[in-house]
């Protein structure tokens, strides 16, 4: 998984199959990263094209941890049938979503 | 076109079956739905065969069958643990604030919401469970 800070924002690009293998090859370093970080951050999801439940799980934590120290999870860039399923489970209601990444920094920059 | 695989019901069997749904995908028979639907029945119901069906019992086995016919997908599920239909499941919880929200039987209510008919049926002499989720392609 790559992982970049851009100023305060640690944005992490999520691979292309959230399935059972593609979590456990990302699930500890957003946890650890996401900990430490404590603050503003975005997973960049436009690669990813298969989504099971454990994802939406491992993205939920993440939220929870981040919420409560100020910080925030926001998604970016997703597929129309990853959308359709974040529309399905009333996710859409509990993250903020933005098409791309730009858009997300430029809402975090000007809106915190 | 008719495919089966048998695995262990454990944990290491789900790559096995990761990687039997990637050589369906690669056959390019199957539409992109149904390929998801392929890969979402492997993760969420066999993932849970493993976890609960089998846990007062050592593994017994887990049997998928696709069968492809007149553009129509069949995905059959069978094990021998504890019977569980997936349609008795209640619906999860979409109303919860962040701190409160539990994604249980999220995974179900997804297979259920895909496929265009979930079949279940136990056979209590036999012990069989057999899950059957079709979807045309569209």
């Amino acid at each position: 998984m790559n992982v970049e800070q851009i100023d305060d924002v640690l944005v992490f690009t999520l691979p292309q199959r959230l399935d059972a293998n593609g979590v456990a090859a990302v699930e500890p370093q957003l946890a650890q990263q996401a900990a430490a970080h404590r603050g503003k951050m975005i997973a960049d999801m436009s690669e990813v094209n298969f989504v099971a439940s454990l994802a939406l799980r491992m993205l939920l934590t993440t939220l929870k941890v981040a919420q409560p120290l100020g910080g925030d999870l926001r998604i970016v860039g997703l597929q129309p049938p990853i959308a359709e399923i974040f529309r399905k489970s009333r996710f859409d209601t509990l993250f903020k979503i933005y098409p791309d990444r730009a858009a997300a920094l430029a809402d975090y920059q000007n809106n915190g | 076109m008719r495919q089966h695989i048998e695995v262990p019901g454990e944990w290491a069997s789900i790559s096995t079956l990761l990687a039997f749904t990637d050589s369906l995908e690669a056959c390019e028979v199957l539409s992109h739905e149904q390929c998801y639907l392929l890969r979402l029945v492997i993760e969420e119901i066999a993932t849970n065969i493993v976890k609960y069906g089998y846990i007062e019992q050592p593994p017994g086995p887990i049997q998928v069958t696709c069968e492809y016919h007149a553009s129509r997908l069949a995905i059959t599920i069978r094990d021998r643990g504890r019977p569980f239909d997936p349609r008795d499941h209640p619906l999860p919880d979409f109303t919860s604030a962040t701190a409160e929200r539990s994604i249980g039987g999220l995974g179900l209510y997804f297979v259920c919401e895909m496929a265009d008919d979930v079949h279940y049926h136990h056979d209590p002499t036999s012990g069989w469970n057999e899950l059957i989720v079709t979807k045309a392609s569209t």
